[in-house]
């Protein structure tokens, strides 16, 4: 959607990431760039650390060592960089997270009236277009309460766009949704994808990530198994926890 | 207690006939019913015995400092119930361990032994501090202090539980969106909370209402103390004392009915 004037095109750099919860190694030296316009897609059984790599990336969760960069903003624990970070990359939850005492307009308004500052004028302007986006202009003045999960998903994502983020964050968008929801979340991020927006999404839409993703990224047991371009991981899977996993999940 | 009756004694079928209206009425509310009657008794008594019409008029003046020391001592409490309980949510130690001192500290306290040791001890050496007299500060501003003290550390618990009562992906997405811990306190997760604490708060006025006739041990006249006095001195203890739980129980009914139509109508506004 909008030219990015940023020379690199990394956008998103993790070095060395470690996350330990008590004695548990969420995630274990995992190592990983994200390029501009790219998409990549995250996938693991359940435990393996992936939303906890994605939560490290905006601060949601404190690394334990390791380096992230993004769009080379380096993330420390100075709150500052965080919030410039948080403003960079857009979060979208399996829970959708949508504000209940607001509109749908409201939640989408609230990034940039709330932390940028804007003019209300502007920001209902941003949030209008960021949910036609979306295809749900027509639900603005509903309460998120009055909506089905795959609307309330594809507002939660218009609330992440209106922040004009270099990235978007997915952490299991379609997790949480009737199996005949799941293809109209699944269908706004398509477009997004085809409007060159970058995008890290943990899933298990196999088919969506086969279709979409630049690069499939297995992990198992807070470590990266194995990484690749979704015909090879998928056709010709390298690791024999790869093809297990795929083997499982396909069937 | 018909009920009962009728069950036991169900053998002609005249009585079965008769069972479902005394049924339906071992269901009325009796106990609003002799409320009320004893109500109307009293407001009939005031209405027409010269007597009792005196003794409502001078506990009637006391009604304005009630409804003050009410007022005023339960919005400090309220303001003070708002900090501490973000600061026993913080995650900075030094805050969350003054918060949890005050509020242990008056929670375990009697409300009455506060009020006498904010009034005797804490009002006279602040002003000792402030080189300034102990009577300088009437007696109604330290009741006051002493209930907004007693019950900020009753209304933090309310407003703890309400912002733990939020669901932790509510602070995650509004960090997520950009905002820093504030903005999200402010914008979503306080009034998401104030409206689950509604009712709690409201409860806690009603309460404060009743608690404020503690304030009549320090002299305050307010109606307990009027009463007290007058009781006292015409020896109408009965009527007097009927007077004033009446006077009480009026304003409690009343104030409860209002806050529910406010919580109706807020619930209806926003969702």
């Amino acid at each position: 959607m909008n030219n990015s004037t940023n020379s690199s095109d990394e956008i998103i750099v993790i070095r060395n990431l470690v996350k330990k919860f008590h004695s548990l190694h969420a995630v274990d030296d995992v190592s990983l760039t994200v390029g501009a316009g790219k998409v990549v897609v995250i996938i693991g059984p359940s435990g393996s650390g992936k939303s906890t790599v994605l939560r490290c990336i905006n601060h949601l969760e404190v690394p334990t060592s390791g380096e992230i960069l993004v769009n080379g903003v380096k993330l420390t624990h100075n709150s500052h960089d965080i919030n410039a970070v948080r403003a960079e990359a857009g979060m979208v939850f399996q829970e959708f997270n949508l504000f209940p005492h607001m509109s749908v307009l409201e939640n989408v308004m609230a990034g940039p009236l709330i932390v940028k500052g804007m003019q209300r004028e502007k920001a209902r302007e941003i949030a209008e277009s960021n949910l036609a986006r979306v295809g749900l202009l027509f639900k603005k003045d509903e309460y998120p309460n009055k909506i089905s999960g795959g609307q309330k998903q594809r507002v939660a994502i218009a609330r992440a766009l209106a922040m004009e983020p270099k990235v978007m964050l997915f952490d299991e968008p379609t997790s949480a949704l009737d199996p005949e929801l799941i293809g109209e979340v699944l269908e706004v991020m398509k477009g997004l994808a085809k409007d060159g927006m970058t995008m890290l999404i943990v899933s298990h839409e196999m088919s969506f990530a086969r279709e979409v993703a630049n690069e499939i990224i297995f992990m198992d047991h807070g470590k990266i198994v194995e990484s690749g371009p979704p015909e090879e991981l998928f056709e010709r899977p390298r690791e024999a926890r790869t093809r297990q996993f795929i083997g499982q999940i396909l069937r | 207690m018909f009920n009962k009756e009728s069950d036991t004694s169900d053998t002609s079928t005249r009585q079965s006939r008769i069972a479902p209206s005394l049924e339906r009425m071992a269901d009325w509310p009796w106990w609003l019913i002799v409320a009320i009657l004893i109500g109307l008794i009293i407001v009939f008594q005031i209405v027409t015995n010269q007597r009792m019409s005196n003794i409502f008029a001078a506990i009637s003046t006391g009604i304005g400092i009630t409804l003050r020391v009410t007022f005023s001592a339960y919005i400090i409490a309220v303001v003070i119930g708002l900090f501490v309980g973000l600061a026993r949510v913080s995650k900075n130690r030094v805050i969350f361990n003054i918060a949890s001192f005050y509020v242990e500290v008056v929670r375990g306290v009697p409300i009455l032994v506060l009020l006498m040791y904010i009034a005797f001890v804490a009002v006279p050496l602040i002003a000792e501090m402030l080189g300034a007299r102990t009577r300088d500060f009437p007696n109604e501003l330290r009741v006051v202090l002493g209930l907004a003290i007693a019950y900020g550390a009753f209304e933090s618990e309310i407003f703890r539980a309400g912002i733990q009562s939020i669901e932790k992906g509510q602070m995650e997405a509004a960090r997520a969106v950009g905002m820093s811990y504030f903005q999200a306190m402010r914008h979503i997760i306080l009034p998401q909370a104030i409206r689950r604490v509604l009712p709690a708060l409201g409860n806690d006025f009603v309460a404060m209402l009743k608690d404020s006739s503690l304030v009549s041990v320090l002299g305050v006249e307010d109606i307990t103390q009027i009463t007290k006095l007058y009781a006292a001195s015409t020896f109408l203890f009965f009527q007097s004392y009927s007077i004033l739980a009446f006077i009480y129980l009026t304003m409690t009914i009343l104030l409860s009915r209002l806050i529910r139509t406010l919580e109706t109508r807020l619930s209806i506004h926003n969702r």
